[in-house]
């Protein structure tokens, strides 16, 4: 597809989104209590990924999502949130928020052994403390973003 | 100047300074490594810091420590602080995988430095590959 087309083209709507964000990290805890690890990990990134882009639709007062934003790539999306100035400021990398950041951008790494690897390889410790960094109410990356 | 090239000197000169915090530690070579991914669309460099003498739950107080030595180190160019960010992980943490295994989209950084894939049979690497 033509880079213009991407620019161009809409895909899912921001109430959509708004809603969808919430339903992928619901997902997640229910994927959790039933063992299932990798998928909880894997639906909690979801969540992050829609919520930015639900933000970008609230920063640039669209409908809904531009095509060329369906992409994983958590610091594009943070930028295009207006988020860049935070992520980047060397006080934010020193806070919690700041790490569990950083956390998250280095699990969104290993989307593709999360889809392909056997649930086996992550723990529900690992899924558990993932779900801690996108959520605490204290430190969390979902109540930074949506701040 | 090309993003990518601006990464690069920033993951040297980045491990460098790791460098010298591990030699204020007593570290010797072959207790720590540096991996990182450059992101050059963006321009930005995620680096990870790993180490046999960081325990399982020392990792975000080490870090903590480990940022305010970059902090020092950069204080005549506080600017390269922007451009990367950095996690720090136990070794022992690394070998058991999942969560806080390395990413395969992630190089090994060593002080001969050349850009070449982590994954090269009968060299011990932090992520054990």
């Amino acid at each position: 597809m033509a880079i213009e087309t991407k620019f161009a083209s809409l895909s899912a709507s921001a109430a959509e989104l708004a809603v969808a964000w919430q339903d992928r990290l619901e997902d997640a805890k229910v994927l959790i209590s039933y063992g299932r690890n990798a998928a909880a990990i894997a639906t909690g990134l979801y969540a992050v990924e829609i919520l930015l882009k639900t933000r970008i639709c609230g920063v640039l007062k669209l409908n809904k999502m531009p095509k060329i934003l369906e992409t994983h790539d958590l610091v594009g999306l943070a930028t295009f949130a207006g988020l860049r100035s935070d992520i980047d400021d060397p006080e934010f990398k020193d806070s919690t928020t700041g790490q569990d950041w950083s956390k998250v951008v280095d699990v969104s790494e290993k989307l593709n052994d999360l889809r392909y690897k056997p649930d086996s390889n992550w723990t529900k410790q690992d899924a558990t403390d993932f779900l801690d960094c996108l959520q605490n109410p204290n430190h969390g990356v979902i109540p930074w973003i949506q701040k | 100047m090309d993003s990518e090239i601006v990464m690069k000197r920033v993951v040297g000169e980045v491990a460098n300074a790791l460098t010298g915090y591990a030699e204020t530690k007593g570290w010797k070579p072959n207790d720590y490594w540096i991996y990182y991914n450059i992101n050059a669309d963006w321009d930005v460099v995620h680096l990870i810091f790993v180490s046999r003498q960081v325990g399982e739950s020392e990792e975000d107080s080490y870090y903590h420590e480990v940022w305010q030595y970059l902090i020092e180190h950069f204080k005549a160019d506080p600017a390269i602080l922007r451009y990367f960010s950095l996690l720090v992980r136990s070794k022992s943490k690394v070998d058991k995988g999942g969560l806080s295994s390395i990413s395969p989209t992630y190089q090994e950084y060593d002080e001969y430095w050349t850009v070449r894939p982590t994954r090269r049979p009968g060299v011990e690497t932090a992520s054990g590959l």
